[in-house]
């Protein structure tokens, strides 16, 4: 039989391949919906989210965009320390521990802002941007915890599931810190 | 992981923490206050090549699934382009 040229092969289904995609594209969609839905009341109510927005710590979201990006890094180390069991286990720990520093920074973030949440001044910014990034962060959490138990008993399907969901959960902060801190 | 997939990744981590820090440095200039369009263009185009770059190097999507990696892309590019929009358009129309 001829070989067959490497860009005709297939890629391997590791199983649950369709599932991690399906899942993947309903995270984008769902945030897609809310940045939308932002963008939107953004436009009827200028005045008040151009004053919220000031209201905002973009020297702590740019930390934590850091932070998550860090943690992003040491997940995909995680995808190819297949051979090293405990190295697998050390970074898919790392990648939690970062995730929860996250989310720690983010409640401290949120006490700051709470005050500023009840101002009628600032129209929706708040309900929207508490609902979205309140979302995100339990998206965040729940992975972290989700990262945990993996590591707890590594197996590479199950690292490669989590992690791709963490870097979807990275990109939608990545734009997320532009949208709701800065524009 | 080979030599070069573990070069690659290294390089893509250092690049993506290096905008990042960058990013976060500019932004945190206009502490409250608004940034200016330029700025926030600037820093779009850096969100744009971060997101590029985890999807190609740390989702390994560069040579497993180059039509996956592209439709990932348009995702934050499209936002990107509605956040510049909005700016533009809440300056053009007051």
């Amino acid at each position: 039989m001829a070989d067959v040229p490497a860009s005709h092969v297939e890629p391997v289904d590791e199983g649950g391949d369709l599932l991690l995609w399906i899942l993947v594209w309903s995270e984008l969609i769902t945030f897609g919906i809310l940045f939308a839905g932002f963008l939107v009341v953004s436009v009827f109510q200028p005045a008040e989210f151009a004053a919220a927005k000031l209201q905002l710590s973009t020297r702590i979201a740019g930390f934590n965009t850091i932070v998550l990006l860090a943690s992003s890094w040491t997940a995909a180390l995680a995808v190819h320390a297949v051979s090293n069991r405990r190295l697998q286990q050390a970074y898919l720990a790392a990648t939690a521990a970062l995730g929860f520093g996250f989310v720690a920074v983010k409640l401290a973030e949120y006490a700051a802002e709470l005050p500023s949440a009840s101002d009628p001044a600032f129209g929706s910014f708040f309900e929207l941007y508490f609902l979205i990034t309140g979302f995100h962060l339990a998206h965040v959490a729940f992975l972290g915890l989700i990262l945990l138990l993996i590591a707890w008993k590594p197996r590479q399907s199950n690292v490669v599931m989590a992690t791709t969901i963490w870097h979807v959960v990275d990109l939608i902060w990545l734009v997320m810190f532009p949208l709701l801190y800065l524009g | 992981m080979t030599a070069k997939q573990s070069a690659r990744l290294f390089a893509s981590a250092n690049w993506v923490i290096m905008l990042a820090v960058f990013g976060a440095l500019v932004a945190a200039q206009w502490k409250h206050e608004a940034i200016p369009l330029a700025i926030l263009g600037a820093l779009l185009v850096l969100t744009v090549i971060k997101a590029r770059l985890i999807i190609l190097d740390f989702m390994g999507l560069r040579d497993a699934r180059p039509a996956m990696a592209v439709a990932l892309w348009t995702w934050p590019a499209l936002f990107s382009l509605a956040a510049l929009g909005r700016a533009l358009g809440s300056i053009w129309l007051g």
